[in-house]
């Protein structure tokens, strides 16, 4: 792993810092989607748009819109591929003409990095950019950029820049789930389909199986809160929504918002289905949120409630 | 991960003062005005994938016991997702395309929706993700970051109706 300090070249006039990585793909899991696709459904906020013609002729090639795969890789520290410095999962939503939206989490000694953005998956290179971490990458922000190296592995140049020092302030709130909704995709998965900017990575066996206990990859799960204000959960400060998907080894990746009084907070990051405790990292907000970095660490206490203490900055 | 602890102890060092030092940095703030129109659309009805809940979640174990949809009533149901993309233009009257975006919302309740979003335009691209109300004809949404001319910046962005079917798209960023 090359770490170097690029001082003052990131554009944000701040001192950058420099993190090389070379990732390799280990797990794939694609979930064909062709059973779910239909044309435009309900009303949206982008004018209404209902497209006119279909999107697809799944005879042509794929993966279509709406398809998603998951993706898992091994770090290391050198283009040797000897020393291993973590794991990372992708959780890519394709869109149109083999383009996805994909959310990122990098798995590093002593704290993790969330990444976000499109992919070209025609492509053998991309960038997204870094929205946040945990541990010793929290309150950092900045980019991505992968390019081909040897042995069909991805160098990773990382450019990190703290988020500029601003006033800290923590919020202590309450949760209890409300609702749930589980989607398994046991029709959807299938092995892997089309090229991607991972070498191109195939998986020949098998990720799941299916007389085990689930979730298996591809399958999603929805929650929903009411929040309070103390641990006697009395006076509600609003509510709040987990989309998570699951990925391997029942660790998910999870989109989370609260919707508080005065403005939202946008929370994201992995999620060990099994523990009881989780962080995330706190990505920006509306309001009187807006702008703020930070995390959120969750931890049980009664009537199946989780008291939350967010960290914040901004 | 020895290697990896001793890099990470060197990055902490690096960041650190960093941090520190940037108490006194002004970022320089975009305000950008943008607009955008639909020309792409898929819906995905996951009504074949719906059940209760499965396996433990770190929630307290929660478990739903009854169902969250009435199929009698209008969706999209919690689940299901739906993607666009969009041409993007500097200018009300839709002459200068500067870019595309790319949204993809999951449908949670009542019609609301978890999106992601970004925005490639020609100086660099920016993310943001937040809640939609798919009842509403205007959103805001959390820019949580960005590559290029938006590197390391972060803000909001507010999508409000226009003529042509376009939506004016602020973005207040620093």
């Amino acid at each position: 792993m090359l770490l170097a300090a690029a001082a003052g070249s990131g554009s944000a006039g701040a001192a950058a810092t420099q993190l090389t990585l070379y990732s390799r793909a280990s797990q794939e899991q694609f979930l064909n989607h062709a059973d779910d696709r239909q044309r435009g459904y309900g009303k949206n906020p982008f004018g209404n748009f209902q497209a006119p013609t279909a999107t697809t002729r799944e005879s042509n090639g794929g993966p279509f819109p709406g398809d998603q795969a998951l993706f898992q890789f091994d770090l290391f520290s050198g283009p040797d591929l000897k020393t291993v410095a973590g794991s990372a999962v992708f959780l890519c939503n394709y869109n149109f003409k083999h383009h996805g939206f994909c959310d990122g989490i990098y798995r590093l000694n002593g704290g993790s990095l969330l990444v976000k953005g499109a992919l070209d998956f025609d492509a053998r290179t991309y960038s997204l950019a870094v929205t946040g971490g945990t541990g010793k990458y929290r309150l950092v922000t900045g980019s991505l950029a992968a390019t081909p190296a040897a042995k069909l592995a991805q160098r990773l140049a990382i450019s990190l820049e703290p988020i500029a020092a601003r006033p800290a302030r923590t919020l202590d709130l309450n949760s209890v789930p409300t609702a749930e909704q589980f989607l398994n995709h046991a029709d959807d998965r299938q092995r892997g389909y089309g090229n991607n900017p991972f070498g191109n990575f195939y998986q020949a066996k098998l990720t799941t199986k299916e007389q085990n206990n689930g979730p298996f990859p591809g399958d999603q799960a929805l929650f929903e809160f009411n929040v309070f204000t103390g641990p006697d959960l009395k006076t509600l400060a609003g509510t709040s929504v987990f989309t998570c998907n699951y990925g391997f080894k029942k660790l998910g990746f999870c989109d989370a918002i609260y919707q508080l009084s005065g403005g939202t907070l946008v929370a994201a990051g992995g999620l060990d289905f099994n523990a009881n405790t989780f962080s995330l990292v706190v990505t920006g907000g509306t309001g009187k949120y807006r702008g703020v970095a930070g995390e959120l660490t969750a931890s049980p206490v009664r009537h199946g409630s989780q008291q939350l203490t967010l960290a914040l900055v901004g | 991960m020895r290697a990896g602890a001793a890099v990470g102890a060197l990055l902490a060092a690096l960041l650190a003062p960093t941090v520190a030092s940037g108490a006194g940095q002004t970022r320089k703030a975009v305000r950008l005005t943008l607009y955008t129109v639909a020309q792409s659309e898929q819906y995905a009805n996951y009504s074949d994938d719906r059940q209760r809940g499965y396996g433990n979640n770190p929630f307290g174990n929660f478990k739903d016991t009854t169902a969250t949809i009435k199929r009698t009533k209008a969706g999209p149901f919690p689940g299901d997702l739906e993607y666009f993309q969009l041409a993007v233009y500097r200018d009300a009257r839709l002459k200068t395309k500067v870019g595309t975006a790319e949204i993809t919302c999951q449908f949670n309740v009542n019609k609301n929706a978890f999106c992601d979003a970004t925005y490639q335009l020609n100086d660099g691209t920016f993310v943001a993700a937040g809640t939609v109300d798919f009842k509403s004809s205007s959103f805001a949404l959390p820019v949580t970051g960005g590559t290029g001319k938006y590197f390391g910046l972060r803000g909001d962005l507010e999508s409000t109706p226009a003529a042509h079917r376009a939506q004016r798209v602020a973005l207040d960023l620093s």
